[in-house]
């Protein structure tokens, strides 16, 4: 070989890679055209790295209400390049390419390291960049997760580097995990790289020592475990925090039922093999160009190619090496775990799900272990190249692995690799982000504006990935990437930690006191993007118009053809406030703070001591002496427990939803031989709580989401018989959960809650097993109908119990006794009504009419009052108050239209006829929006079935999307809000028909039709009278007590954040305890240092400026320092934080304190510092790693001195 | 003792009726693969402990075990041609289990 040769023979890899590099970077750039970029999906939203930092670069994030840290978030390079660059597209495009090419570097430089040829290795590198798995992992350009595609290889690549040089293998290897730290962010790829390190260990000492020694591999495994936990001590040590904290996210259960699904066959271990085990399953050629491309008849043929290698090498090879066998079985084991828990020994997974401590975190086990199946089949190919390079079919081997890649590089060539998908005939999904000037323009105005305050995101998805218009019906899905870009928290339907939701905030904008919420979470600005579309559904019942119609008295901060930011005004309260109106109301959830809040002026700054939804779900409460004591007043919000309205049921009360309701796991198939002693052992449980019917009715609703399971589990693999059996069982145990309803119907407390529990576990048991039984057996199956026969069955059962119902009773829990105001919602003709006291305790028993002076606070629109029933005295304890309404009007009349001939009326309406549908109907009279109606009458049916219609006519319909071209039609004007068919048990005799139904927002008018049908050419007759249509009213009842508490003199605030984990506040003017409240979530982090100014040196006075001041200047905000490093870090370390039995849960999320003027040794003005004290742990964290990179190369510098 | 003089009388037992333990094992994965319309963890723990003993039996070398694997794999791709999952899934984890088999065997020697 000539010199000159030689030269390019030595940088023939490099240029290969700078070939790769230029055309990849080119295929890159058209998605870059008329100023778009690349976003989409769960993780890459951002476009502003330096702003990741500052919202979560600490141990307490500035997201929603704020919620602890899990990882923290620095993405270095895209931050330092930020630094040189500030320009958000160029740092999206080196994301992306990043994304991209380091994978492919790691696997190119890995193949060199391994001995294989530069040609060989490219092969390898785009195989292990192009084949159908990792090309749809990295789709999901999730720059936190997607990278596991670099980690992998890399982490081998230095291991098995630097393995003969243990000093620069520790150095290295935790340098460049400390670089790539981000890639921790997410829980099961983190567990995921240990346990890969694990096997790369065992796997790099086979390779070079050419024999097993436990004692090398352990001492090498020590020195890599401890290199990656130095280098990243700075956010591992936060783990040991927030362990505990973190494990609340999931169940086990929860993981199951994730991992189960709703599912249908699929062929897991055959996925895996063809690397398929991340496409559609089965594959729509239409959803996106990935299906399509592997859809095509001939694919299989070529998807088989890798296999076949791997066989073909099997038998050729003496397998006498033992890393071979060590690095096959690995992929087995692996390629195994990434099919979860579908196929073969799928309950081996189970097991280890259940079993295995934190083994629950990978329920996406096709993603997360298929991610490691790919990187050791790519092993596994660069030792099957290498072995058989003098192999007579070596050519061949080539030849079939090119032709793999050229067809797996067709998505890439044709500019297909990050597709559009077609979610729905309207929404087609794209990952090509406009970032509108209207949207820079929102980004902008908030990110300059200096104050602290939260912003609401409306309209409110019910999916925390959204869908904004970029062009025509092309969308932009994923989260939101406008307010994720600026320095305010934002709150939507689904932010909040798993403890709290904001689901009050959408669900209630129509409230007329819904301002007033507003300040209670620190909002004071309100988004709504015209561009979001509804593709999950939007929580709020409003359309954006009706939005703006109701924030139309706010101020506008701004204005654009998709944005419009709205100020909240007088309603918002800073982030620290001294509430100097304090409500306690233990059995409120934030559900009712528009009820409370009511009797409360902004002005007077209040604070609520209520209940999180979570506890009160858990039967648990908020309640507390120190809150009840120092209360001005005591609201109670009455239970209602009439039920009649299915829809307020299921509209998440108390977090309740179908999604929220667990399937317990079942171990054994029904029909084996242990089974029988399964279900006696199920009876004997039962047995114990036979003179317990609340108890015993949970007992046989959990018993019924087993058998859900059950069928779930094992749908196909039962037989006829066995699935009947089970069936059958789950409608017993759901008719013994009604059976044992209607016997604490009467007396039991919770009978509303518990039928609520019902109603939502029924939905959800009857969505996973109709799923279930059509994805196994289609929709015309036999198993099917019987499925959705017993589930009518079911649902009637439960549509009964409603039914009775009909009367409002209101329950409450006095706290305290004392003379209670009984106090009514305003509503129309309620003056004849009384309240009348049922408890069982007959010396308390009383009623009560309206009083004439209802000279009460009332909301600030006049139409929202509250009426007074007069005082009452209470004693503490429970009591039931049933509010005795007057007769409703009927609001059908006797005349019926007549649609077709053969209708007689009358007393009793008839309809018969054998040729055509005869038909009665009429118009409803004063048909209201959003108001519950009851609907009943008496029929029989001699021949055919009665059909039963109820249709109404909205005033408006939302004409948005039709207006910008998305959807074709109009949406529809009439709303069909009941369908009915009815059949008579027994055709001689009257039977009784009752429902309750809500008109909807916009209704104009309702019809009411019915019918006589049957089938063809047979005769229908129906008979049906006493028609009635009245309308129910439910207004809100509450108890309130006032409780003259001395007037308490207000200090005075002034706050100033430092970072998200640490505020100084600057106290004047105390004299009297007081509550501090503090806007951001509860968390037992969050300590309060009391310090006397005497002892310490003001710090916000010597700042420059107060960027807010409120209540004529009681309360001022400082001007962030936004000091990531706190040079005062120290300063709280000797001191003694307010003691736990002080720190107490404020609105129902937030924190606050009761000082009293002894903390401050009786000063009247002082220093409160208020610290998330995990950031010291980050501190310290940081100072260990510094320690050890400085060290590292102290001591590597010394080597080198020495030895030269 | 009486342990040992069992485990060999069983062995002699398994030696002398290996042709039948082998003809089981064949028959037995053919009713699997084609004829058994569930995914059973049963079938493939019994006939795979069946074909174990049919290594030891006849000392078979871990190409076989290897070729059952690709045959296994050769059922599931011409089996997908005719949209048949079950029995793609099942010959799909029948070459897990061979090659499992196959590469302890090859550890083994």
């Amino acid at each position: 070989m000539k010199p000159h040769e030689r030269k390019v023979y030595r940088f023939f890899p490099a240029i290969l890679i700078a070939v790769f590099g230029t055309i990849f970077a080119l295929l890159l750039l058209p998605f870059y055209k008329d100023g778009k970029m690349i976003l989409g999906g769960e993780g890459s939203y951002y476009t502003d790295f330096s702003l990741i930092t500052k919202n979560f670069g600490y141990s307490w994030l500035n997201y929603a209400v704020g919620i602890f840290t899990t990882s923290l978030n620095y993405v270095f390079h895209l931050s330092f390049l930020q630094c040189l660059i500030n320009d958000e597209r160029i740092i999206n495009f080196v994301m992306i390419y990043s994304l991209y090419f380091l994978p492919f570097l790691a696997a190119y430089l890995l193949c060199l390291e391994l001995k294989l040829k530069p040609l060989p290795s490219l092969l390898v590198a785009l195989f292990y960049l192009s084949n159908p798995f990792m090309v749809n992992f990295l789709k999901s350009i999730n720059q936190w997760n997607m990278l596991a595609a670099y980690i992998l290889p890399a982490f081998f690549l230095i291991i098995l580097k630097f393995y003969n040089r243990p000093r620069l293998l520790f150095f290295f290897f935790g340098l460049h995990s400390l670089f790539f730290a981000f890639t921790n962010a997410n829980p099961p790829t983190m567990v995921l790289y240990q346990i890969a390190v694990v096997f790369f260990v065992v796997f790099a000492s086979l390779y070079k020592e050419k024999k097993f020694c436990l004692k090398t591999i352990v001492g090498k495994y020590c020195l890599v475990l401890s290199s990656f936990f130095l280098f990243n001590f700075w956010w591992i040590i936060n783990w040991f925090y927030v362990l505990p904290d973190a494990q609340q996210g999931y169940s086990k259960e929860f993981a199951i039922s994730w991992l189960r699904g709703s599912r249908q066959f699929i062929p897991a271990l055959w996925r895996t093999l063809n690397l398929t085990g991340l496409l559609q399953y089965p594959i729509n050629p239409e959803y996106d160009y990935f299906a399509r491309h592997y859809s095509y008849f001939f694919t299989p043929i070529i998807l088989a190619i890798p296999i076949l290698i791997i066989i073909y090498f099997l038998f050729r090879k003496n397998l006498g090496r033992k890393y071979h066998l060590v690095l096959g079985l690995m992929l087995l084991v692996v390629g195994f775990l990434s099919k979860g828990v579908n196929g073969s020994f799928g309950s081996v997974y189970e097991f280890m799900v259940m079993n295995l401590p934190f083994f629950s975190i990978f329920k996406s086990a096709a993603e997360k272990w298929g991610t490691l199946f790919i990187f050791l089949l790519t092993l596994y190919l660069i030792f099957i190249f290498r072995e058989l390079k003098k192999d007579r079919l070596y050519s061949l081997i080539v030849t079939l692995l090119t032709i793999y890649i050229l067809y797996s590089a067709v998505p890439f060539v044709t500019g297909n690799f990050l597709t559009d998908y077609k979610y729905n005939d309207v929404v087609i999904g794209s990952k090509r982000f406009l970032d509108k000037p209207e949207y820079k323009e929102l980004k902008n105005k908030l990110n300059n504006d200096l104050e602290q305050y939260r912003v609401l995101s409306l309209p409110g998805s019910w999916n925390y990935q959204v869908a904004l218009q970029i062009e025509g019906k092309k969308f932009y899905t994923g989260n939101d990437p406008i307010l994720s870009n600026t320095n305010k928290p934002f709150l939507t339907p689904y932010s909040g930690s798993w403890t709290q939701r904001f689901g009050v905030l959408y669900d209630k904008i129509s409230h007329p006191d819904y301002l007033k919420l507003l300040g209670l979470y620190n909002l004071k600005k309100i988004v709504i993007n015209k561009d979001m579309y509804p593709w999950f559904g939007f929580r709020e019942k409003e359309s954006i118009l009706e939005l703006e119609e109701t924030f139309s008295p706010l101020s506008l901060s701004l204005k654009n053809e998709a944005i419009s930011l709205y100020d909240v005004g007088d309603n918002f309260l800073p982030r620290f406030y001294v509430p100097t109106q304090i409500t306690y109301s233990p059995q409120s959830t934030q559900y009712e703070l528009p009820e409370l809040v009511s009797f409360n002026d902004i002005s007077q700054r209040p604070g609520f001591f209520i209940s999180p939804y979570e506890k009160i779900k858990e039967g648990d409460k908020f309640e507390n002496n120190l809150a009840k004591e120092n209360a001005n007043q005591i609201i109670l919000a009455g239970e209602l427990q009439s039920a009649i309205d299915e829809e307020r049921l299921r509209a998440g009360i108390r977090g309740m939803n179908p999604g929220g309701v667990l399937f317990p796991y079942a171990r054994w198939k029904p029909g084996s031989l242990i089974y029988p002693y399964i279900l006696k052992k199920e009876e004997k449980t039962k047995n114990q709580f036979l003179n317990q019917p609340e108890e015993l009715l949970r007992q046989d609703l959990f018993f019924a989401g087993k058998r859900i399971f059950e069928i779930q589990r094992w749908d196909r693999e039962l037989n006829d018989k066995d699935f009947l059996d089970v069936l059958g069982r789950y409608e017993q145990e759901m008719n013994g959960t009604i059976k044992n309803l209607e016997k604490i119907r009467i007396t039991g407390k919770d009978t509303f809650w518990l039928l609520a529990e019902i109603e939502v576990s029924f939905e959800a048991f009857k969505g996973r097993l109709l799923d279930v039984v059509e994805g196994d057996f289609g929709k015309q199956s036999q198993r099917l109908k019987l499925a959705q026969e017993t589930t009518e069955r079911i649902d009637k059962r439960i549509k009964t119990v409603l039914k009775n119902y009909s009367q409002a009773r209101y329950y409450f829990e006095v706290p305290e006794e004392g003379e209670y105001e009984v106090l009514l919602e305003k509503n129309e003709g309620i003056s004849d009504w009384k309240i009348e006291n049922v408890s069982p305790k007959e010396e308390e028993k009383f009623t009560l009419g309206i009083t004439d002076s209802p000279a009460l606070p009332a909301g600030e629109q006049e139409e929202k009052a509250w009426l007074s029933f007069g005082k009452q005295k209470f004693n503490k304890g429970e009591y039931i108050l049933v509010l005795n309404q007057t007769p409703a009007d009927n609001l059908l009349t006797e005349n019926w239209n007549v649609l077709k001939s053969n209708v007689e009326t009358g007393e009793v309406t008839r309809l018969f006829s054998e040729m055509n549908t005869p038909t009665a109907w009429q118009e409803i009279k004063n048909w209201e929006p959003e108001t519950v109606y009851k609907l009943s009458f008496k029929y029989k049916s001699s021949a055919g079935r009665l059909k039963l219609s109820l249709i109404e006519e909205k005033s408006r319909i939302d004409t948005t999307w039709f207006d910008k071209g998305v959807l074709d039609e109009l949406p529809d004007k009439t709303n069909v809000l009941l369908e009915e068919e009815l059949i008579s048990k027994n055709p001689s005799e009257w039977e009784e028909y009752s429902i309750v139904v809500s008109s909807g927002r916009n209704a104009k008018n309702a019809k009411l039709f019915i019918s006589s049908e049957s089938e063809k050419e047979k005769l229908s007759e129906v008979e049906f009278k006493e028609a009635t249509l009245t309308k129910i009213i439910e207004p809100k009842m509450v108890l309130r007590k006032d409780k003259s508490q001395s007037d308490s003199n207000v200090p005075q605030i002034t706050f100033q954040k430092i970072n998200p984990t640490k505020y100084v506040l600057e106290i004047t003017n105390a004299s009297q305890p007081y509550f501090l409240v503090f806007s951001e979530s509860l968390h037992r982090g969050w300590q309060a240092y009391v310090s006397k100014i005497a002892n310490c040196e003001l710090r916000i006075t010597n700042l420059d400026g107060i960027v807010g001041s409120y209540f004529g200047g009681e309360i001022k905000e400082a001007r962030q320092a936004d000091n990531w490093f706190d040079k005062k870090f120290y300063e709280t370390w000797r001191e003694k934080a307010l003691p736990d039995d002080r720190h107490l849960l404020m609105n129902g999320y937030a924190n606050s304190w009761y000082i009293t003027p002894e903390d401050a040794e009786n000063q009247g003005n002082y220093q409160i510092i208020i610290e998330y004290w995990p950031q010291r742990l980050l501190y310290l964290g940081i100072g260990v790693t510094l320690a050890v990179i400085i060290g590292s190369l102290v001591i590597g510098v010394l080597k080198y001195v020495k030895k030269s | 003792m009486a342990y040992s003089n069992m485990l060999k009388r069983a062995k002699n037992l398994i030696f002398k009726y290996r042709i039948y333990i082998l003809g089981i094992f064949c028959l037995g994965l053919i009713w699997d693969i084609f004829f058994n319309p569930q995914i059973s963890d049963l079938a493939v723990l019994i006939l795979g402990l069946l074909w174990i003993l049919s290594i030891f039996n006849f000392k078979f070398e871990p190409k076989i075990s290897f070729a059952l694997a690709a045959a296994s794999y050769g059922i599931s791709f011409i089996f997908q041609f005719f949209n048949q999952e079950v029995i793609m899934e099942k010959g799909a984890s029948w070459f897990f289990v061979f090659l499992l088999i196959g590469l302890v065997q090859s550890f083994r020697e």
